[in-house]
């Protein structure tokens, strides 16, 4: 792979890595470097990768595999200040962030409630807003079992939450 | 945005038929609009990381500046292994052996010359007018020799 078809293919697919970097990291500025890291592995290894039949499948791969190590040592400790300052420049009112805060946890309830294939397709489809093939390279599964299980935890998300919400309005 | 196109995404979004932009412009509306669905789509939207300005260009500048150190690094080894096969060259082929060389040409001209007897009975040669002294001398003077020789 010259370095012309690495700018026009690989690089482009940083700013697809970030979202889903960010999250197993739950860290941005390290979501960044560890961006820039994955990315210099692959430009060392752009040889091999012009042989690989599914190249965005690949960098997915190599970018959670890369997070994983991450976690794995010892002395990391994501801590991300950017929400902080992000609700101190928008001036988010207490009652706002405790909203925030109630949703966080209740959402965070269900998605834990869900089986793990259906947890991991949600997440990767929703938060870190991937395409259904390369969600294919990344877990291993045809993309008719990937739409199933997205529409599962998707129908499970919905009926939880209209559980929940009409309860709280039925109590009030 | 009106309830009835939202209501038909989210079931299109609920059996995993949208796509990527229909599902951000749900997001994006979800706001507006009353469903059991409205409070994950807030979620989604307000934790979904978008990479930071300028992310590309840094990661791109990074490799650059990489390939120009890898760059310098090649010229510098090669710098350094032309100089190393100058000095051997001349260590190798130096000046003074060339001389030594010469000298030694010399010497053998020489000796190939001194193999050969020196010319008889030539006037110019000091060794032939002693010769042309021992043979019958028929005349002499300051220019010329005449004399008689068996061959």
């Amino acid at each position: 792979m010259n370095t012309e078809t690495f700018k026009n293919t690989v690089l482009p697919l940083s700013d697809q890595l970030f979202p889903m970097v960010a999250r197993i990291l739950g860290n941005q500025e390290s979501a960044r470097d560890a961006v820039q890291v994955v990315m210099m592995k692959l430009w060392d290894k752009r040889k091999e990768l012009a042989k690989h039949p599914n190249i965005p499948g690949f960098v997915f791969v190599t970018a959670r595999n890369y997070c994983l190590d991450l976690l794995k040592m010892k002395r990391w400790e994501p801590i991300d200040a950017m929400p902080i300052l992000q609700n101190l420049e928008s001036g988010t009112s207490g009652l706002e962030e405790l909203e925030r805060k109630e949703l966080y946890v209740l959402i965070e309830g269900i998605l834990e409630s869900l089986p793990e294939k259906q947890r991991e397709v949600i997440l990767l489809r929703d938060l870190d807003g991937l395409t259904f093939e390369e969600i294919c390279a990344l877990t291993h599964l045809k993309i008719e079992h990937v739409r199933v299980l997205l529409s599962r935890a998707r129908k499970q998300v919905s009926v939880q939450l209209e559980k929940i919400y009409s309860y709280e309005q039925g109590k009030i | 945005m009106s309830r009835e196109k939202f209501e038909t995404l989210s079931e299109k979004y609920v059996a995993g038929d949208t796509s990527l932009s229909e599902e951000q412009f749900l997001c994006d509306n979800a706001q507006s609009v009353e469903s059991p669905l409205k409070p994950w789509l807030q979620f989604v939207n307000q934790n979904r990381s978008r990479a930071s300005f300028g992310l590309r260009e840094d990661i791109w500048q990074t490799i650059q500046e990489k390939r120009s150190k890898k760059r310098r690094m090649v010229v510098g080894v090669f710098a350094a292994a032309a100089s190393i096969l100058l000095l051997l060259g001349i260590f190798v082929f130096h000046p003074i052996q060339q001389e030594v060389r010469q000298n030694r040409k010399e010497q053998l001209l020489t000796e190939a010359l001194n193999m050969f007897e020196a010319p008889k009975g030539t006037a110019s040669d000091e060794s032939g007018r002693e010769t042309a002294k021992e043979a019958a001398l028929i005349y002499e003077d300051e220019m010329i020799i005449i004399y008689t020789a068996s061959e």
